[in-house]
């Protein structure tokens, strides 16, 4: 009897405190989209958290078999058989608690993500914007300019001051051309290269900060997921707590008023809680 | 005369005491030897030749190593802009080659210098 006011009173929702998750961002940021998404995952999985959150899911599988088991014990079993019903009870508050600390987890994961990808695709948008600022008299601009009229008439300065058999060409002059054509090879295997793909969102290539951006959303969709599932578990309780209320008036009453609890993961869960 | 040119060739592109980029300074080095050769009234025209010859030489590639410089704007000063901002009076040789003049009649031109005006010019105090 003491086990059940118990069980009103108290769901201890806890979290480890000890998980945290502390990415390196600076690193993550220099990574090209899709290996951007990878890289946090692996990154995550690596973590303190990311263990917990493994072994948290570990422990909400094996307690939502122990809810179905339950769940048939109860449904076979006479409604008198006081006890079957308080473990199943008891049972429902223990996936409660775990959900309660996963949920927690994840929301701590997601952040931590959330911040990431801001951070990524704010460093992409200043990047970008310093890029195209137009300011024809700045020394970027202007120094481009000379760059492009001088190789457009590097070829005929050459054959005016370097005229055939006249004058040796400088060692600057001759080794330039000869580093340009290996710069441009280069240049052209880090452009093929597979980590600098451009990233591809329902078969269509993206910029890096549309695929960022794309993240970013992505992760505030499964934080109000995560909003949602918590109004879930936050009825989840309140219908245990009804349960376990019900379970001691019909003890103390004599009532058969009793629950029935059916199978399933949060969403397929709920159906233990509802009844 | 010469002085009032060399005067001028100091204080418009304003780059002689451009110390902060070695390539900068040694470009305006280099630039600022061609331009008091073509002015040597004791130079003969075969020494003056040759050695505008040498010079351009070594100022075409210092003119292309600063423009080509990735530096550049990190040292984003009054100086480095008076240099870029007029590539035909800065950058002598490859404006010159570009509109197929000698250098010193490039430089004049840039300069402003042409007979009548030195015929016209009249002595005074500055």
């Amino acid at each position: 009897m003491h086990k059940f006011s118990t069980l009103l009173i108290a769901f201890a929702f806890t979290l480890d405190a000890s998980a945290s998750w502390q990415p390196n961002a600076e690193k993550l940021i220099r990574l090209p989209g899709p290996m951007l998404q990878k890289a946090v995952e692996q990154d995550l999985h690596q973590s303190p958290l990311g263990q917990q959150l493994q072994s948290s899911q570990t422990r909400l599988n094996a307690l939502s078999q122990e809810l179905r088991a339950a769940a048939d014990k109860v449904a076979m079993s006479a409604p008198e058989d006081i006890d079957t019903r308080h473990d199943y009870l008891e049972l429902k508050s223990a996936y409660l608690d775990e959900l309660e600390s996963y949920q927690a987890q994840r929301r701590e994961s997601l952040s931590t993500k959330q911040q990431i990808f801001a951070r990524v695709a704010k460093r992409l948008r200043q990047s970008s914007a310093g890029a195209t600022t137009p300011d024809a008299m700045s020394l970027p601009s202007l120094q481009r300019q000379a760059q492009a009229r001088i190789s457009q008439n590097t070829q005929v300065v050459d054959d005016l001051l370097y005229p055939t058999g006249i004058a040796e060409k400088s060692l600057y002059v001759s080794q330039y051309q000869a580093n340009l054509d290996k710069i441009r090879e280069l240049q052209g295997a880090i452009a093929k290269h597979e980590l600098n793909n451009a990233a591809t969102l329902n078969g269509q290539e993206v910029s890096r900060l549309e695929y960022v951006q794309y993240l970013l959303a992505e992760t505030d969709s499964s934080l109000a997921i995560l909003d949602q599932e918590e109004l879930m578990l936050g009825y989840m309780a309140r219908l245990v707590a009804l349960d376990a209320q019900s379970l001691q008036m019909q003890l103390e009453y004599n009532s058969p008023d009793v629950d029935r609890g059916q199978p399933t993961a949060v969403a397929e869960v709920v159906d233990y809680f509802v009844n | 005369m010469k002085k009032l040119i060399l005067m001028l060739c100091l204080t418009l592109p304003g780059l002689a005491q451009a110390d902060e980029l070695s390539t900068l300074s040694n470009f305006e080095r280099a630039r600022a030897e061609l331009i008091e050769t073509y002015l040597d009234p004791s130079l003969s025209a075969d020494e003056r030749k040759q050695t505008v010859q040498r010079l351009e030489l070594r100022l075409v590639d210092l003119e292309r190593m600063l423009i080509r410089d990735h530096r550049v704007n990190a040292h984003d000063s009054r100086l480095m802009r008076l240099a870029f901002s007029n590539y035909d009076l800065s950058f002598l040789v490859h404006a010159s080659a570009e509109r197929n003049v000698s250098g010193i009649d490039h430089w004049l031109s840039e300069m402003g210098l042409n007979r009548s005006a030195i015929l016209s010019a009249e002595p005074g105090p500055r």
